[in-house]
């Protein structure tokens, strides 16, 4: 179509490169030249040149009449390519008008126009690239109404099909449009359509169709099918734009493709877009394609200049910043993500972060952030954690992308539990932006996450709190509120535990996947509140929406225990209720039984953890069935625990506790083999998982039920060489040894204390002490130290005691703690009756220190120590300070709460001490509470009397007689005496004054009653009486 | 929907015009340190010289490389036919008609055999474009017998470098042709960086520095050697690379790489357990192959995967300013993180003692 020219420009005058023609011809002719020669600017400018000198467009009309418009239509021509569409629309429309300017200027020459026609095809065309579609439509109509001749039209078919259609297309007349550019595929082989050329008709209708989709806005479904008839098109023809890579290069269409595609993404044609992109090569085909096409060239031909043009074009493009080929690579990365894909872009940016190492600093920390953010979305957190690495090498801090970076990684370490690194980065991270922020979320879950996972729990709880306040919305909300909730749990704080379980359960009430664990973890917190209802409540819960939860079991047991402890709460008035539910108890853990079994089956991996359910669930069940007389159920919960469940937690206990049973069906001795285990296995615990309760019951159990089953020889025989006992472990050896001691205490019971039989046993134990006392004491348990210490205490040597206190005091391991101060008092004790005055000062510094102490383990002593002191005091006659101490008991009423002997003996020594500070009223008082309150410990009830009756003679004595009344007062106050202490000692008489009374009050109460009556001067009416009154008078 | 239906056998009745047979000399002209320009007919070749005859029919005599003009392969030997037979299959080929183009090729090796010696020969040439055809047909199974061709080797040796990569591609392609997966894998190592350091965090090795169109064919060679060790998870990796780098312009290998990468997904049982990510992935490749392929081509059960899943559309970023006169990059030069999550059943370390009191 550029090669239309008038004849003219072959008819002119040929002239040297140095002397130019500056006639029309002549310009004219050099105008046409350059633009053939692809200088359509100079050519442009020639052809103004032309103009100018020939003295405007008038007289060029003037002088050639409507055959001017020939020239300008060239010009015209020349303006295309240089895309002035104004000005070209302008050199169409003179053309055009042609003839009716070269009459409006009166030419003489009377010529035609023979560019008007096709003027009206390129005029459209200047319209279509001026936004004009639909007069370049109505131009290109005119222009087939216009009937050019065949040799034209075949010259300018192909444009004039492409042109139309893609006006046609942005005019909305999309079905003609691809048709007159369907056109052209179905006649290429007549029309000699090029594979270039179909390929610009690709490209045509590809701009139209982005240009449809920028108009259908957000409307999804429009785009959609603008993308279907896309596809459509490139399934019906898109064999037959195939080219090779140099030629795609070499005409253009890399760019433009790679363009299309662009436009195309924005437009939201994703999957166009990609099928463009496919059709584009890489520079490395078209270097390949280039060097096979030089392969072919002759040999000693060197470099074409064409090919060494695109070479140069290829070196260019590469030296560019960003690489064409990974423009384009990132383009696609973005219309797979657009469409929903992941693994996509993720091949891209990992091949981008590999392959193009070198792209600008800001180009290549996007390229490694997105390879990370991917890798992260897909769950490939170790590829996160890489291209994280890199980043962090490679990207300066400043990096606005950096702290994303961090976070995918934060992901990384956190699947890969490299938790003190998740800490590291998000404490990093937690520092660059405030709470509540997007960017923080992620660092702000995942931080108190690995400290719990760190079991810092104490450190997790304000973070855990911080996240749930900052984040309402937060996508990690769940794991968090979650895990806050049985952060506390494992704190202890159940009340906590319990409302923020119950948080989570108001914002995930069917999370799927924590709903089972906070049900459970919830009921268990409730559990621990006495909450027993909840307990229950939760459970049934989660059996009723997760009824195949490998919790179900675990969570049973819990419901068992409530229900078992409020049954137990019941009172008796409530009997029925009772037993319902208990029995619902049992069900419980029969229903735990079964739930652990179905966990079994389904979470092979944690079978401890569900045969450690099931194994309590049948003990308890087993237990519940031995207490309410069902031997014969718990011996078969006993038979359905050996062996599948031998080796759990609950071993020992099923076996220390169904001992008894198993002894009354038969089966002592197999019972005492299987306790004889457990006490092995209990006992050779290391000493901080040792559950010395539970050992001391097993040995206890055990040896009471052998006693029984074997006799007392034979137990005492297998302690002392107990089956599958390792010499080396002292502190079993000594636990057994003791039990000796016991079972020889038990065995001495009721025999006459200087029978020769008893002194043998008395023997024994004291060999056994002796043997203790060979065991190094730093390998005793502290039990085993204290009963040793106290043993020897007892003795006529105290002082064989004294190491194993010291011992005690000495320990510093947790678990001496609660003997500390038993054997402080110990040792005060024995030192309390040295002579020695360092001794018992000493003992008073261990009493005040008892005193002292706040701690739990110490408040049980106190009164004691404050009873010992004041001994202390009492002896060295300080009776202000043993008053004091005296009185602190008196005060308070926890002191000796469940030993009221020491109360009185207390009350006793406190009337004592005031008679002996001369306050003989306030210590009157003292015996009077004494025997008031005391009445069953008759010897201090008896002292107290004893000491009572001189305090109140004496002060009878100073009343003073100054008239009838006051003589008759006194009078009356000495028969009241005399008469409570008849009617004492009455009440005392069947008491054996050795064993009840050993101070030896009673007896001397009984002895000086008769002087007393002689003293007071009793007569005998005045006795009858007293003696009547009291019910005791002898009868006739 | 493209589909290459014709077999070799059809694209060989096609060309009849090639028709021709063995040739027994084929006319050059050469050009000589002493002796001129002589035109004539090459009889034979071998690693030394020609049999140079200067009348059709004529006695053959041995013309060594020595005596004509040019250094190594570049030597001045014009084989008068070649543009002439070569024509057609380079035009097949051009048209991405690979089947024909493979078996036209074929035929001017086979009838041009007398040439394989000599330097810069076009039986050399065909032999590799045959082979090249047969690859991007995904005949892989008809390269392994012909990479084992002794007229293969020339290839490397009469043909100047250009041909020398690709070549090495071809073979590495005829072990996969062959089922050879074990010498494939050992094939491959060569390819890939050593797994030191970071790069241990990766599933798969780094490739060594390579353009990547031949990456993406190295990856579809290895996802097939993962695939036969189960490595079900690597394989999907490089299916996708397959079809991702280069552009995905190699269409054959995009759409068996996708076809893979859609078959893998497909059985992911996260997919059988609603899993909502598995089921936008698989959409999404379901829909693309569908776009790109096809939906027709796709078993029924794909094809009800082949929905555009929904995705948010994210918030457009407040200028997409284009790179002067090239494409542009992606729309959304910094994308939010995502709220990723711990993994599912990925939970903190469990409590060390069960905080229930007894």
């Amino acid at each position: 179509m550029f090669g239309i020219f008038l004849a003219l420009a072959a008819v002119s005058p040929t002239y040297s490169q140095d002397e130019e023609d500056a006639s029309v011809e002549g310009l004219y002719r050099k105008a046409v030249e350059q633009n053939m020669s692809g200088q359509p600017a100079e050519a442009s400018k020639t052809f103004e040149r032309l103009f100018d000198l020939s003295g405007g467009l008038e007289t060029l009309f003037e002088d050639y009449g409507a055959q001017a418009g020939g020239i300008i239509f060239d010009y015209g021509m020349t303006l295309l390519p240089q895309q002035r569409w104004e000005d070209a629309k302008k050199a169409f429309t003179d053309c055009l008008n042609a003839a009716k300017t070269a009459v409006d200027v009166e030419s003489p020459v009377k010529s035609t126009n023979p560019r008007e026609n096709i003027a009206r095809f390129q005029l459209g065309f200047c319209e279509a690239q001026l936004g004009n579609h639909g007069e370049a439509v109505r131009l290109y109509d005119e222009y087939i109404a216009g009937k050019p001749a065949q040799e034209e039209l075949a010259q300018v078919r192909n444009s004039f099909k492409l042109r139309y259609g893609g006006s046609l297309m942005k005019l909305g007349r999309v079905e003609e449009g691809i048709s007159a550019i369907q056109e052209l595929f179905d006649n290429r082989e007549a029309w000699k359509v090029s594979p270039q050329f179909l390929m610009q008709g690709v490209l045509e209708l590809g701009l139209a169709w982005v240009e449809q989709a920028n108009g259908a806005g957000t409307d999804e479904a429009a785009i959609e099918k603008i993308s279907d008839r896309g596809h459509e098109f490139l399934d019906k023809n898109g064999t037959l734009i195939h080219l090779e890579p140099l030629d795609q290069f070499r005409f253009g269409f890399v760019d433009r493709l790679r363009k299309l595609g662009f436009e195309s993404t924005k437009a939201g044609l994703f999957s166009l877009a990609l099928r463009y992109f496919s059709y584009v090569p890489t520079i490395e085909d078209v270097r390949n394609d280039l060097n096979l096409n030089l392969a072919r060239q002759p040999a000693g031909s060197g470099i074409p200049s064409q090919f060494q043009n695109i070479m140069d074009q290829l070196a260019e493009r590469e030296k560019a910043e960003v690489h064409p080929d990974a423009e384009t690579l990132r383009l696609m990365a973005n219309c797979y993500e657009r469409m929903g894909n992941v693994h996509g872009p993720r091949a891209i940016y990992w091949h981008l972060a590999e392959q193009f190492p070198e792209l600008p600093g800001a180009l290549r920390g996007e390229v490694l952030h997105e390879a990370a953010r991917l890798s992260s979305m897909l769950g490939d957190f170790t590829a996160a954690q890489y291209f994280g690495e890199k980043f962090a090498a490679e990207i300066p801090d400043d990096h606005p992308l950096r702290n994303n970076v961090s976070t995918f990684m934060l992901q990384s370490l956190f699947t890969s539990r490299a938790f003190d690194e998740v800490v590291r980065i998000s404490e990093r991270v937690r520092e660059q932006f405030p709470a509540g922020e997007p960017q923080r979320e992620l660092a702000d879950s995942l931080y108190p996450l690995a400290l719990y996972s760190l079991q810092k729990h104490t450190e997790a709880e304000p973070i855990f709190s911080e996240y749930v306040k900052s984040y309402p919305q937060g996508g990690n909300r769940e794991i968090v509120l979650f895990h806050r909730a049985s952060n506390s749990l494992i704190l202890g704080k159940m009340r906590d535990a319990a409302e923020q379980y119950e948080d989570f359960l108001k914002e995930f009430a069917t999370s799927e996947r924590f709903l089972d664990n906070v049900l459970a973890d919830l009921s268990i917190a409730r559990f621990n509140l006495e909450d027993y209802s909840a307990a229950v409540a939760n459970v049934d819960r989660l059996a009723a929406e997760r009824p195949n939860s490998i919790q179900i079991g675990r969570t049973q047991n819990v419901k068992g225990d409530a229900l078992i402890i409020q049954s137990s709460n019941l009172s008796k008035e409530q009997e029925e209720q009772k037993a319902t539910m208990r029995q619902s108890g049992l069900d419980a853990y029969l229903a735990a039984v079964k739930g652990g079994k179905a966990a079994l089956a389904s979470d092979p991996d944690r079978e401890d953890f569900h045969k450690e359910t099931i194994a309590e669930a049948i003990w308890k069940a087993s237990d519940i069935y031995f207490q309410d007389g069902n031997t014969e159920k718990g011996l078969e919960q006993y038979d359905a625990f050996f062996p599948d469940y031998a080796g759990t937690f609950n071993e020992p206990q099923i076996s220390v506790f169904s001992l008894e049973y198993l002894e009354g069906a038969g089966r002592g001795e197999e019972g005492l083999v299987q306790v004889e285990k457990m006490i092995l296995f209990l006992g050779s615990k290391p000493a901080e998982e040792q559950d010395l309760t539970l050992l001391r019951q097993a040995i206890g159990s055990y040896s009471e039920a052998s006693v029984r089953i074997r006799g007392v020889e034979k137990t005492l025989a297998t302690l002392e060489a107990f089956p599958g006992m390792d010499p080396a472990n002292q502190a079993l050896l000594t636990w057994l040894k003791i039990q000796k001691v016991i079972v020889l205490q038990e065995s001495r019971k009721g025999m006459d204390k200087d029978s020769a039989e008893y002194a043998a046993i008395e023997a024994q134990i004291g060999e056994v002490f002796e043997q203790l006392r060979l065991f190094e004491k730093r390998n005793l348990s502290e039990f085993a130290l204290q009963q040793i210490g106290l043993y020897f205490s007892t003795t006529d040597n105290p002082f064989l005691g004294v190491p194993y206190f010291e011992e005690l005091l000495a320990r510093t391991n947790p678990e001496a703690t609660p003997f500390k101060g038993p054997a402080e008092m110990e040792l005060g004790k024995i030192e309390m009756r040295a002579a020695d005055p360092a001794q018992v000062q000493s003992a008073r510094e261990r009493f005040r220190r008892i005193i002292a102490d706040e701690s739990e383990d110490a408040r049980p002593l106190k009164a004691q120590a404050y009873l010992n002191l004041a001994d202390l005091h009492m002896k060295v006659e300080e009776w202000r300070d043993s008053l004091a101490a005296l009185d602190a008991i008196n005060k308070n009423k926890n002191f000796f709460g469940k030993e009221r002997e020491k109360r009185a003996e207390a009350l006793f020594k406190m009337g004592v001490v005031l008679d002996e500070l001369d306050e003989p009223v306030e210590a009157n008082l003292a015996y009077l509470g004494v025997v008031s309150t005391y009445a069953g410990y008759y010897d201090w009830v008896t002292q107290a009397w004893e000491r009572y009756i001189p305090n109140s003679l004496a002060d009878f004595e100073k009343m003073p007689l100054t008239d009838p009344l006051t003589i008759a007062l006194k009078r009356q106050k000495q028969l009241t005496l005399y008469k409570l202490s008849v009617k004492n000692i009455y009440q005392w008489q069947k008491l054996d004054e050795q064993k009840d009374a050993p101070s030896g009050a009673l007896t001397r109460l009984r002895r000086d009653i008769v002087e007393m009556k002689d003293n007071l001067k009793i007569t005998p009416e005045e006795e009858q009486k007293i003696l009547l009154e009291l019910g005791i008078a002898p009868t006739n | 929907m493209k589909k290459i239906t014709l077999t070799l056998l059809s694209g060989l009745a096609l060309i009849p015009a090639i028709l021709v047979g063995q040739v027994r000399e084929t006319p050059v002209t050469l050009g000589l340190i002493e002796g001129g320009n002589p035109q004539g007919y090459i009889q034979n070749s071998n690693d030394q010289g020609i049999l140079f005859a200067t009348a059709q029919g004529g006695p053959g005599q041995m013309m060594t490389y020595e005596r004509i003009r040019g250094e190594g392969l570049d030597k001045l030997i014009r084989y008068e036919e070649r543009n002439e037979v070569l024509g057609t299959p380079r035009a097949l080929f051009a048209a991405g008609q690979y089947d024909e183009a493979a078996a036209a090729f074929g035929k001017v090796a086979q009838d041009y055999a007398i040439l394989f010696s000599a330097p810069q020969n076009f039986a050399s040439e065909a032999l590799f474009y045959q082979m090249e055809s047969i690859k991007r047909a995904g005949k892989y199974s008809l390269l392994a017998d012909l990479v084992k061709l002794p007229a293969a080797a020339t290839i490397n040796t009469k043909l100047v470098d250009g041909y020398k990569r690709p070549f090495e591609f071809t073979k590495l392609w005829a072990f996969f042709g062959a089922n050879d997966l074990a010498g494939l894998k050992a094939a491959l190592e060569g390819y890939q960086e050593p797994v030191t350091g970071q790069a241990k965090l990766l599933k798969s090795p780094n490739f060594k520095q390579m353009p990547s169109n031949e990456i993406a064919q190295i990856s579809f060679l290895r996802a097939k050697v993962y695939e036969s060790e189960g490595a079900k998870d690597k394989a999907l990796e490089d299916y996708y690379r397959t079809f991702t780098l280069a552009n995905g312009n190699d269409i054959l290998l995009s759409k068996l790489a996708m076809g893979a990468a859609m078959l893998i997904q497909k059985e992911d049982p996260l997919l059988a357990a609603g899993n909502n990510a598995a089921l936008t992935q698989m959409q999404s490749i379901a829909y693309v192959f569908s776009k790109r392929f096809g939906k027709d081509t796709m078993p029924a059960e794909y094809q009800a995967f082949a929905v555009k899943p929904v995705v948010a559309r994210p918030a457009p970023a407040a200028q997409e300013a284009a790179p002067e006169g090239e494409a542009k990059p992606g729309g959304e030069a910094e994308k939010p993180a995502d709220p990723a999550k711990p993994a599912d059943g990925e939970k903190p370390a469990d409590a060390p003692v069960e905080p229930k009191a007894e």
